[in-house]
C-alpha cells in the first residue's frame, strides 16, 4: 500500500501521465479511460485549485491528481 | 498518565479524525478496541513460528529409550501407524537418538537439549506441551491446519481471529504483523483472514532496518496534501464501492489507505531500535551476525506488543535457503544453524517481557507444523513427523516450569494429554479472551 502511495516509481509515473493533461477530463481519460462523472468533476476541480495553491503550479496539481487516479480501486482492480 | 499511555490515546485520538471522514461510509471502525468476551489473562500473542519442522526428540522432549534403540527398527505395529515424504518405509527404517545432550534447565529442571541453552534458562516460565499432533504431513497442508484449524487454505487463522474478536489498541499500527526470513512453504494464506473481511489479514514487516517500506511521504508532498490526496481518493473509492456492495476487499483498501496514512507517523517511531540500550541489543543478540536477523525481529515484537499491537507472528527458516526442513538430509547442521539463528533471541524476548512486566500480559507461543521422525532418514536425516511434537508457551496467563503430556518411549506417538491443533489454538484464544 505504501509502495503504491510513496515510491518513487509511482510519483515519477504520476508526472508523466500529468504533463500529457490540462484538464481533469483528460486525466481521467488518460488514467481511467472514461470521463469523469458530474460527481466526481466538481471535487476534482476543487482538488486541482486547491493543490495549485499550495504546490505553486497547475502541473504539480495535476502530478497529485494523477497520483491519486493511479491509487483509486477503480484503477488497481480489475472489475 | 504514562508515555505509553499518552502514546496510545494521543494514537488513537488521531487515528479516529482520520477515520471518522473515510470509514463512516465503510462502516465503524472494524479494529475499533472492544471487551473480551470472557475474562483475558493475555493482551497480545507472540507466535514464534519455527516453520519447515523442528525435532521435537533434539530439542524439547527428551527419549533416552530412542538413543538406546539406535540402530534398531520400530516394531512394525507401531511403524505401521505412520506415514512419512521421504523414508520410503518406515518399518524398515532404523531408531537414531538425538546427537545432543540435554540438560534440566531453571528451578524446575525441565530437560532441554543443547540446541536451545539460552532457552533452557527460562524454563521457569515455559510450559511445554510434549503430546501435540496433527494429521498432514506435508508442509503447507500442516502450516494451514496449525495457524487456521484446516489444512486447505481459505479460513481465518489465527491472528484474524483475534483481531477480529479484539481489535487493536493501536490504530496508527496494524493489529497484526507477520513477518519472515523470506519465502515461506506455505505462502500468504497461512496468516489470511480466510472469509473473514480482508482487513483482518496479518501485515508483512520485512527484515533487516526497515521493516516497512515508503514510510515517508514522496519527495515535494506535505502531510497537508498527502491527506487531501487520501481524503479524495477514498471518495472516489466510496462511490466505486458503493456499486460494487459486498466486496469486502475493496473496504480493505480503503481501510489500509488510511492505516498507511496513519502508519507514516506512528511506524518510524516503533521501528525504530537506535534507542535500544546496549544491554537490550546484546539481551536480543543483534551484537552477533547469526542471531541479528531474528532478533532484530524479535525486539521490535516487544516494541508492538508496547505499543498495543495484538498479534505478531513471526516465521523462522524460509522455502529457500536456511531452512529447519533441511534436516531430511542434515539433521545436526539444520538443526545448529537454525537454533543458532533464534535462542538467543527467543531467551532474550522473554527476559525482556519478564523485565518490563510486559510477560504477563504477553503470551509467547513457540511451534511450527511438525516434529520430525524419530527414524534415521538416510545417514544424518529426520524426516516430516506430525504424529507426535512439542509446542511451548510462556507468559499471558501461562504456568511455567512444567512440561504436559508425553510421547511413547520413541517420540513416534503422542500418548499421554493429546492436543491438536484445535486444542492449542482454542487454548490461544481463551487466553485473550476469546470463547468459542
Amino acid at each position: 500500500m505504501s509502495s503504491l502511495l510513496n515510491s518513487r516509481f509511482m510519483l515519477e509515473q504520476a508526472r508523466v501521465v500529468a504533463s500529457k493533461v490540462t484538464s481533469v477530463d483528460e486525466a481521467w481519460r488518460r488514467i481511467l479511460a472514461r470521463d469523469p462523472t458530474p460527481e466526481e468533476r466538481t471535487p476534482a476541480n476543487e482538488f486541482i485549485e486547491k493543490q495549485a495553491a499550495r504546490l505553486g503550479s497547475k502541473s504539480a496539481a495535476f502530478a497529485e491528481l494523477a497520483r491519486g487516479l493511479l491509487n483509486t480501486n477503480e484503477f488497481l482492480y480489475v472489475d | 498518565m504514562t508515555r505509553r499511555e499518552t502514546l496510545l490515546r494521543a494514537g488513537r485520538g488521531f487515528g479516529a479524525v482520520a477515520l471518522a471522514g473515510l470509514l463512516d461510509a465503510v462502516e465503524s471502525n472494524p479494529l475499533a478496541p472492544k471487551r473480551p468476551a470472557v475474562p483475558a489473562k493475555a493482551k497480545s500473542i507472540i507466535y514464534l513460528f519455527m516453520h519447515g519442522g523442528v525435532s521435537h526428540v533434539d530439542t524439547f522432549d527428551p527419549k533416552p529409550e530412542l538413543t538406546r534403540h539406535t540402530g534398531q527398527p520400530l516394531s512394525v505395529e507401531l511403524a505401521r501407524t505412520i506415514k512419512t515424504s521421504f523414508i520410503h518405509d518406515p518399518t524398515k527404517a532404523i531408531l537414531r537418538g538425538s546427537p545432543w545432550q540435554f540438560r534440566p534447565g531453571g528451578k524446575c529442571g525441565t530437560p532441554v537439549s543443547d540446541l536451545f541453552p539460552n532457552v533452557r534458562d527460562r524454563m521457569d516460565d515455559i510450559a511445554v506441551i510434549r503430546s501435540c499432533f496433527g494429521d498432514v504431513f506435508d508442509h503447507a497442508p500442516a502450516i494451514y491446519l496449525r495457524n487456521s484449524g484446516s489444512q486447505f487454505p481459505g479460513r481465518p487463522c489465527l491472528g484474524s481471529w483475534v483481531v477480529y474478536g479484539l481489535g487493536s489498541e493501536n490504530q496508527n499500527l496494524p493489529a497484526f504483523v507477520v513477518m519472515s526470513d523470506g519465502s515461506t512453504k506455505s505462502g500468504p494464506p497461512a496468516y489470511s483472514a480466510g472469509f473473514l473481511p480482508a482487513v483482518y489479514q496479518g501485515t508483512v514487516f520485512r527484515g533487516g532496518d526497515d521493516p516497512i517500506l515508503y514510510l515517508r511521504n514522496p519527495e515535494g508532498v506535505s502531510s497537508e496534501t498527502q491527506r487531501e490526496t487520501l481524503d479524495f481518493v477514498g471518495k472516489l473509492d466510496q462511490m466505486h464501492d458503493a456499486a460494487r456492495p459486498g466486496d469486502s476487499t475493496l473496504e480493505a483498501r480503503i481501510a489500509s489507505y488510511e492505516l498507511a496514512f496513519r502508519m507514516q507517523i506512528a511506524a518510524p517511531d516503533a521501528v525504530d531500535l537506535s534507542k535500544e540500550s546496549p544491554a537490550t541489543r546484546k539481551l536480543y543478540g543483534l551484537e552477533a551476525k547469526l542471531t541479528a536477523d531474528f532478533g532484530h525481529k524479535c525486539l521490535l515484537a516487544r516494541r508492538l506488543v508496547e505499543r498495543g499491537v495484538r498479534f505478531i507472528q513471526i516465521y523462522s527458516g524460509t522455502n529457500v535457503g536456511d531452512d529447519w526442513d533441511s534436516a531430511h538430509t542434515d539433521l545436526v547442521g539444520s538443526h545448529e544453524r537454525m537454533a543458532g539463528k533464534t535462542d538467543r533471541p527467543i531467551a532474550g524476548l522473554l527476559e525482556d517481557l519478564k523485565a518490563l512486566g510486559l510477560l504477563e500480559s504477553t503470551l509467547v507461543v513457540w511451534g511450527g507444523e511438525f516434529g520430525r521422525t524419530p527414524l534415521s532418514q538416510g545417514q544424518n536425516g529426520r524426516d516430516h513427523h506430525p504424529y507426535g511434537f512439542a509446542v511451548w508457551m510462556a507468559g499471558g496467563g501461562v504456568r511455567g516450569g512444567q512440561a504436559l503430556g508425553a510421547t511413547d518411549e520413541f517420540g513416534v506417538q503422542a500418548v499421554d494429554k493429546r492436543v491438536d491443533a484445535h486444542d492449542i489454538n482454542a487454548t490461544l484464544l481463551r487466553l485473550v479472551g476469546l470463547d468459542q
